[in-house]
């Protein structure tokens, strides 16, 4: 391929970048106003996360597929001009280059890691993601890129954390998580070994210029491209002086066109397209069942029985375990603020999970914004009607704190904050009197109406508060 | 700016002691002009009735008809003058439930006032809900600034939004917070919507004076009665509108349910919060005498409110 066109490709690429990284912000930032909810469209079109909610992903499907045949037809586009992640990575690459260069034990310094490249990580991981989906345990969640970047655009500590990471990664190696651990990445990685269209060396002066492959998948010495780790950015291609990139199907190569032979081919290892080579990728993907598989076996995904509040919709907690990314999305959109991040105390499986506490607001009645954001549907969307008449919990009235019982004044802010038509709290008007004369009124549950959405125990004026929503 | 003394409002002297900075160099070059400051009058001296009903669908209509009813706009809002209009949207509810003051009545307001040569109207509320998605779902957010009103979103309590005023007689509330913009204005507007409530009995004028306050409401409901009346002797509301164009009659303050609604196609305009109250009280078929805080209104000074002058028309 022409120079110029390989440029004019990196441009391209670069412009592609920019554009989906501003998709990303734009709906992340949009989705913080309750009124402009939009979906994010890398959560919610992906092969990984589609399989661990089939039923309620069924109708991006066609999204999903569509993102399968682009890696199978032309490789890992997806992580070379798409993935807000990747982009991020490659910026902060960037930014970090003169660390990196001067980094005394920086990844390229170790001539072991070729083999790191050419059988990575992420394919045992891609393995352990694949086999806990089909057993909904919640890996992915913490492998999967698109899930990260927005935890780091949420500013959530564990967000900042991984941010630390790759600003770590970057100063050792460019696309190190990339390369070496992405499971998403892998996945593409897999369907791009198909021999389809794939970069290709087809003439070689052995200049090294290859070198700066920001995956390390080109190989001067071996005259191929990897094609499980070539991201097709068109990063270095254009330098190449005999302009030895082609784009085509295998046959179309004739290696050595120009009659420059390697200079050196050691035997011992395979060529990328191989059938040793897949074989081994087949064996990290195996190991990779088996350690997913360990994991579950030995319960480390336990669910422990939590009495956690749900955000609004969630019946079946074990479903919603399963099926929640952690990406926290409805935490930072909730425009309350009552969805907290939960913590280890309930095990791996909760962890990161959003969880409802009422202060200083309840859930509100005629908002839907965490159903409308969350990407895996689960938080289900529901229709408002429905919506209104899902129980989060149910409330209970502590008489022992409640100021009518134990002060004997009126009091009725939870009833008259209960935004059920029909009011789950009604009141008993007694006989005795309070302290300015009136008749004392009781409150009193129907807990067959409550929803549970905790506007009562948000607003009850007793301290401690004497109405509380429990989970059912 | 409400005068914070209950006692003697048209007591030039009493009034110096209890204003604050602003309002004392304004009333101090007034007076060195020799004119008398329009609001250090009482009220009701003006032209026009105490209360002013009117009976229409046509909300604009009525909106304006019962302002004129007691004296007109130009009463009351004066040119340059601010303005702050409190209606009641403390919850995150659809405009039909009439859990919150119709748009349609706010417009007309802000519209009225800058028709008087207003120079500035705020429109803001205390809300119980979330105050955005209150605003908007109300509807009043977009009415009020489509008349031009700056609609001030009112969130957590801060020292720059509130100000700790001494309630002089006050038997429940000592000292409250209360918005500065209010304080701060020439002209308090009080939007309430008729509305029954569990333990005032009824919320109209003088319950809706509740979200101009920054402390604990919650805590208020212990001696509602006593806490209503405190707030409307701290801070008087200079003209009460109040939205009975269709009242919540049970289930209230927070309804959600048309059946739980009947047309009354009233607007009731008054100076006095305490006889609007009482007057909006009748179409529930409750004398004013029943609600609590009426009482306590009539006992600390806020005027009758069983006699007082009333003109009652239909559109």
């Amino acid at each position: 391929m022409r120079s110029r066109t390989l440029k004019g490709l990196k441009i391209g690429r670069i412009i592609a970048q920019a554009l989906f990284f501003g998709l990303f912000l734009f709906v992340f930032i949009r989705s913080l106003d309750p009124f402009a909810v939009l979906e994010n469209p890398f959560l919610r079109f992906d092969p990984l996360i589609f399989l661990t909610n089939p039923e309620a992903n069924l109708r991006v499907i066609a999204a999903m597929a569509a993102l399968l045949i682009l890696a199978i037809l032309l490789g890992r586009v997806f992580c070379g001009w798409i993935c807000p992640l990747g982009s991020l990575i490659e910026a902060l690459d960037f930014l970090l280059s003169p660390l990196r260069r001067r980094n005394p034990v920086a990844l390229s310094r170790y001539p072991r890691r070729k083999l790191l490249v050419r059988y990575p990580v992420s394919m045992l991981l891609l393995g352990a993601v694949l086999v806990t989906a089909f057993t909904q345990a919640p890996l992915l969640q913490f492998l999967h890129p698109n899930v990260w970047i927005i935890r780091i655009a949420s500013l959530t500590p564990v967000g900042l954390v991984f941010l630390g990471l790759l600003l770590l990664f970057s100063i050792f190696a460019r696309r190190l998580w990339c390369t070496y651990l992405c499971p998403l990445g892998a996945l593409y990685g897999l369907l791009a070994r198909l021999p389809l269209f794939r970069l290709r060396i087809s003439a070689c002066s052995s200049c090294g210029r290859c070198d700066h492959c920001p995956t390390e998948a080109a190989n001067y010495e071996r005259r191929e491209i990897l094609a499980h780790q070539c991201l097709v950015c068109f990063d270095y291609e254009s330098e190449c002086p005999t302009e030895g990139f082609r784009f085509t199907l295998p046959e179309a190569v004739a290696p050595d066109a120009r009659g420059t032979a390697p200079p050196h081919r050691r035997r011992a290892e395979p060529s990328s397209c191989s059938r040793r080579s897949f074989l081994k990728h087949g064996i990290l993907l195996a190991a990779g069942f088996a350690v997913g598989g360990l994991l579950t076996g030995i319960g480390f995904f336990h669910r422990r029985i939590t009495a956690l509040l749900r955000p609004p919709g969630v019946a079946d907690e074990a479903h919603f375990v399963e099926n929640c990314l952690r990406c926290l999305q409805c935490v930072r959109s909730c425009p309350n603020q009552i969805i907290k991040i939960t913590g280890g105390e309930h095990g791996f499986a909760s962890l990161y999970t959003p969880h409802l506490e009422f202060r200083p607001y309840g859930c509100d009645y005629f908002c839907q914004v965490c159903q409308q954001v969350c990407p895996n549907r689960a938080i289900p969307l529901q229709s408002l009607e429905q919506k209104q008449s899902t129980p989060i919990g149910v409330a209970r009235i502590d008489e022992s704190l409640c100021v009518v019982y134990k002060e004997k004044f009126n009091c009725l802010v939870c009833e008259e904050v209960c935004p059920v038509p029909e009011k789950a709290i009604r009141y008993d008007v007694t006989g005795e009197r309070s302290e300015d004369g009136e008749p004392l009124r009781e409150p009193k549950m129907i807990p067959e109406r409550c929803v549970g959405c905790g506007i009562c125990e948000a607003r009850c004026p007793a301290e401690p508060v004497a109405i509380r929503v429990f989970a059912i | 700016m409400p005068v914070l003394d209950p006692l003697r409002k048209d007591d030039p002297f009493t009034i110096i002691l209890t204003m604050n900075r602003r309002d004392f160099l304004k009333t101090a070059a007034i007076a060195s002009f020799g004119l008398a400051a329009r609001r250090l009058l009482p009220l009701d001296t003006g032209s026009g009735v105490q209360v002013g009903v009117v009976r229409s669908t046509e909300i604009e209509a009525a909106v304006t008809r019962a302002v004129e009813l007691v004296g007109g706009i130009g009463r009351y809002v004066g040119r340059g003058d601010v303005v702050a209009v409190k209606p009641n949207i403390a919850f995150n509810s659809p405009p039909q439930y009439k859990a919150t003051t119709d748009p349609l009545v706010v417009r007309t307001i802000v519209d009225l006032c800058y028709q008087a040569g207003a120079s500035k109207v705020y429109v803001f509320d205390r809300t119980v809900s979330n105050p955005r998605l209150s605003y908007v779902t109300s509807g009043i957010q977009q009415a009020a600034e489509e008349a031009g009103a700056k609609v001030l979103q009112v969130g957590e309590v801060s020292s720059k939004l509130y100000k700790r005023i001494v309630v002089a007689d006050g038997v429940y509330l000592k000292e409250t917070l209360v918005n500065r913009y209010i304080l701060e204005s020439d002209v308090f507007i009080n939007l309430p919507v008729a509305k029954t409530h569990s333990t005032a009995g009824l919320t109209i004028g003088m319950k809706n004076l509740m979200g101009i306050s920054g402390d604990n409401r919650s805590r208020w409901h212990w001696e509602i009665h006593q806490a209503i009346s405190d707030i409307n002797m701290a801070v008087k509301s200079d003209l009460t509108v109040v939205d009975a164009t269709a009242i919540m009659t049970q289930r209230g303050p927070t309804g959600g349910s048309l059946s739980y609604l009947e047309d009354k196609d009233t607007i009731i305009a008054s100076s006095g919060v305490a006889q609007a109250d009482a007057e909006a009280a009748t179409l529930f078929g409750k004398k004013p005498e029943d609600l609590g805080y009426l009482r306590l209104a009539e006992q600390k000074g806020l005027g009758s409110i069983t006699s007082y002058s009333r003109k009652e028309i239909s559109l």
